[in-house]
């Protein structure tokens, strides 16, 4: 009895058990809302964060004070020069075929056929080069064989080294069946390569000493039959070289100087006037090229509209630069811009797109005084050099800057609020700001949002609100943000001037867990 | 280490089996939840899902009050045994228990529950503190021999394997959002931590009875799973951070869209420690209980139950009273464990000499509501 008992307590806890799990393992998604309120941006921009996207490898700061002063010390173009940073692409053949007829007769294993010691002449080069170094380039191959047994190719540029090994192509071609050639080809990169083109002799200009030695290979023991109509070929393709160092003579070559350069880009600055007097402003041409020039700026416009300096259209003599010690000393030429006529910057207060220079420059004006020693370093181009000081004071009319922020999608399922956006003026302008937000989904409005802030010191905080919610994140959208400033006539800043923008977002948000 | 464990109680239990031919035992199953914020449906929802309207939200924190809040959930199966011979012409015969259980505990600051369930965009400028919230879960199988003397006294030394452990504890924390979103700080230290292989320990169980013919009362204390269990390969995550900004900068190394962009996420900010072995104490429970009688088939009773994880002790009062010849029932009042004051009530059945079955239930009028803080059932069958 009591073991009967016992068995129907068992059952019933095992039907309790199993109920417990199959109703206990039933789990679906649990969901509730939460009304969620953060800060999630507070940055500013004074005027280094302004103006350091300016300019990459310019040397740029704002001394305090009152007011304050920008300075601007640093390379706003190169000078390109092709002729001395690019060589031509130049082929080279050897083909050889036996002085008799008939055959075939046999060659045994160790027999030279060819062995030839001659330039190669780099062909279309006005400039007599004595040496070089590549930054890249490289030499596409072509060999091919109709004999009846191994042929062997050693192609030897004693006067070209890669890392210190004199470059050697060495290939061996198998017997040729007698209808169809043995063929082969590569490539050798010559990145980094040390050319010394002054050939065989050591006295030339333009080539390279090569050495080539076509014949049978003594480790194969193959007796070649070579018949009156066989052929024996190679050819070497020098291509896509480009100079990273060149020494020689570069020749009196003219070369036409232009520059444009970029000021205020008009899908950024799209009107407006802002004063602008310098205090200094020199245009500097720092020579880095171990050559003489003669520089001749023609002429100078700011978005066409010629401007006249006394120094225009007369030849500049620019020596040589030294590169006598580890370091390259350029030799410079300079001109105040502060002289033009009219004034360069009342034209530049009106946010042109570019100011033009252009003229010419001549190499070696007096011819090889230097003795063939003319050097160029493509890492070190002559520039055009500004150095430039601005006290931060004037008069700001209508300065209107655009700037557009792609924004991708964001999967934030089952959100719904807005965002708050905060502006904080430390700038004695006003300041009138629109935003548009355009989404690529069409079927959601774009959101326009505007906001003003009042001059510093009278500054308050501007609060703008922005809706937002699950499908608007969704979409992939631009934000354009277009702000107008105005000063109250002439103002000084002092530098420590600073736009405060906080994002914070406040809404509800659906949690799912599962 | 178990296998000197399993030995042992081979040996025992070969000992014991000469006894085994005449014997009492009884079984009890049980399970229960309380809370003392979380209702019915509440609970329901968190732990099997659905959609958690803000009304039950609302409802559930001013419930909670200003106190911490609490749920915790007990469920097993005890066998209780004794032999009705003595042991060695003693006065003692042998006894033993084998008990499965689990067991939970979860405990939050009304602020972490505002927090994660409402949001924090309604108290702005409010510091939310986290300390102390924790959540600890356990199940164990237990198997325990030993003596029984005079007034049913016993005492019992078990092997437990308990085969689930799994804890978390926020030490120190607080959230804060500024009313003008312009500042916001948090703080977090605290781990969490489980094994993944099961434990081996050892506990006691221990009953002492004062029955007194010539007294008019009677008392119990009781001790359940007191012990110890040896944890190998306990794996802790450890978290200590504290954040603190007005807001993100677009660039730059510190707290900004750049850096969180090419972060590698919340594992930057989380340390794993590793214990080869970690030695736990099992969570233990003591019984005092004391019974007076009122008249031949009438009286009162009072219990008190400390541990088990509970936040409180858990104190019961009472008034039985027998019916007929075989029937039993008593109502109860509850207070303390995992949640508020409830009643509780409870029908024993007899058939003297052979069996006798037990039905008690907790908070019976909370079975037909979703608005309840939680129900109990415990049956019990008695070998007599």
């Amino acid at each position: 009895m009591k073991c009967l008992d016992t068995l129907h307590l068992q059952r019933g806890l095992l039907v309790l058990v199993l109920a417990m799990l199959a109703f206990g393992c039933k789990r679906e998604s649990t969901t509730w809302t939460v009304d969620v309120a953060l800060p999630l941006i507070d940055d500013g921009w004074s005027w280094v964060d302004v103006i350091e996207g300016a300019s990459e490898s310019g040397s740029i700061d704002v001394v305090e004070g009152m007011p304050a002063v920008l300075r601007f010390e640093g390379p706003i173009a190169d000078w390109e020069i092709p002729s001395l940073s690019e060589l031509p692409d130049t082929i080279v053949t050897q083909e050889l075929t036996p002085d008799f007829t008939g055959g075939p007769f046999p060659v045994p294993p160790g027999a030279v056929l060819l062995d030839s010691e001659e330039d190669i002449v780099f062909q279309g080069i006005d400039q007599q080069f004595s040496g070089l170094v590549l930054s890249t380039g490289r030499i596409d191959y072509f060999v091919e064989s109709s004999t009846n047994g191994y042929v062997e190719f050693q192609y030897a540029f004693p006067s070209v080294t890669i890392g210190g090994e004199a470059l050697e192509l060495k290939v061996v071609l198998p017997p040729s069946d007698g209808v169809t050639f043995q063929t082969e080809s590569g490539s050798i990169d010559l990145a980094g390569a040390v050319i010394d083109l002054t050939g065989v002799s050591g006295n030339e200009i333009n080539r390279i000493a090569s050495h080539l030695i076509i014949g049978t290979p003594d480790e194969i023991p193959d007796t070649a039959q070579v018949f009156g109509t066989d052929s024996i070929r190679v050819a070497m393709h020098f291509q896509d070289m480009f100079v990273e160092q060149v020494a020689g003579y570069f020749g009196q070559e003219v070369l036409a100087f232009g520059v444009d350069q970029n000021v205020f880009q008009p899908s950024d600055f799209t009107s407006g006037f802002l004063q602008v007097q310098p205090t200094r402003a020199k245009l500097q041409f720092r020579n880095t090229v171990a050559a003489d020039l003669q520089l001749q700026l023609d002429a100078l416009s700011v978005d066409g509209i010629a401007v006249s300096h006394p120094i225009l259209g007369i030849p500049q003599q620019i020596t040589r630069a030294d590169w006598s010690g580890d370091e390259v000393q350029p030799t410079l030429w300079e001109m105040d811009l502060l002289e033009t006529a009219p004034s360069l910057f009342d034209l530049l207060g009106y946010l042109p797109e570019v100011v033009t220079t252009s003229g010419e420059a001549l190499l070696n004006p007096l011819g090889d005084v230097s003795g063939g020693q003319d050097y160029f370093n493509i890492q070190h181009p002559p520039q055009l050099y500004l150095d430039f000081e601005w006290p931060l004071e004037g008069v700001i009319e209508g300065f209107r800057i655009v700037r557009s922020i792609a924004f991708e999608g964001t999967d934030l399922a089952g959100f719904n609020g807005e965002l708050i956006l905060r502006f904080t003026n430390g700038y004695p302008v006003h300041w009138n700001v629109t935003g548009t937000w355009d989404y690529e989904d069409l079927e959601l409005g774009a959101e326009v949002f505007t906001a003003e802030a009042a001059a510093f010191p009278t500054a308050e905080v501007t609060e703008v609100r922005i809706p937002i919610g699950e499908a608007r994140l969704a979409s992939p959208g631009t934000l354009t943000i277009e702000a107008a400033m105005t000063s109250d006539g002439p103002v000084q800043f002092s530098g420590m001037e600073r736009v405060r923008l906080q994002v914070a977002c406040q809404g509800t948000y659906q949690v799912s867990v599962r | 280490m178990r296998i000197w464990m399993a030995y042992m109680f081979l040996v025992l239990a070969s000992a014991v089996q000469g006894q085994l031919d005449s014997l009492t035992w009884n079984a009890t199953a049980w399970g229960q939840y309380r809370s003392n914020a979380l209702s019915h449906e509440l609970g329901r929802l968190l732990f099997r899902g659905g959609h958690i309207d803000r009304s039950l939200v609302d409802s559930a924190q001013e419930a909670q009050g200003g106190e911490m809040g609490a749920f915790g959930y007990t469920s097993g199966l005890a066998i209780n045994w004794s032999s009705l011979r003595p042991w060695r012409d003693k006065e003692a015969r042998l006894c033993g228990s084998l008990q499965l259980k689990t067991l939970g505990d979860f405990r939050w600051t009304p602020e972490l529950f505002d927090l994660v369930l409402s949001g924090n965009s309604g108290h702005l400028g409010r510091w939310d503190v986290l300390d102390g919230s924790r959540m600890r879960m356990s199940t164990w199988i237990q198997v325990a021999v030993g003596l029984e003397g005079a007034n049913q006294n016993r005492i019992e030394l078990g092997l437990v394997h308990r085969t689930q452990s799994m804890e978390a504890l926020i030490r120190n924390g607080y959230f804060y959002v500024s009313e003008g979103l312009d500042y916001m700080t948090g703080y977090l230290r605290g781990h969490i931590g489980s094994s993944e292989v099961g434990s081996w320990g050892l506990v006691t169980n221990a009953e002492w009875h004062f029955l007194r013919e010539e007294a008019p009362f009677a008392f119990h204390l009781r001790l359940n799973n007191f012990g110890f269990v040896v944890a190998p390969d306990w794996t802790e995550l450890h978290v200590d951070t504290l954040v603190e900004t007005t807001g993100l900068t677009w660039t730059g190394p510190g707290l900004s869209v750049e850096s969180l962009m090419q972060s590698e996420g919340v594992s930057e900010v989380i340390s794993e420690s590793n214990q080869r072995f970690r030695l736990d104490m099992m969570p233990f429970r003591i019984d005092a209980s004391f019974e007076y009688p009122l008249g031949p088939r009438s009286g009162w009773d009072v219990q008190v139950q400390v541990g088990d994880w509970m936040p409180t002790p858990r104190a019961i009062a009472g008034y039985r009273r027998a019916i007929g010849k075989q029937w039993q029932a008593g109502i109860q009042i509850v207070v303390g464990g995992w949640g508020r004051p409830r009643p509780a009530a409870w029908a024993r059945w007899k058939k003297p000499g052979e069996h006798a079955l037990m039905l008690f239930l907790e908070d019976p009028f909370g079975w037909g509501s979703k608005a309840a803080y939680g129900r109990g059932i415990t049956l019990r069958y008695q070998n007599l």
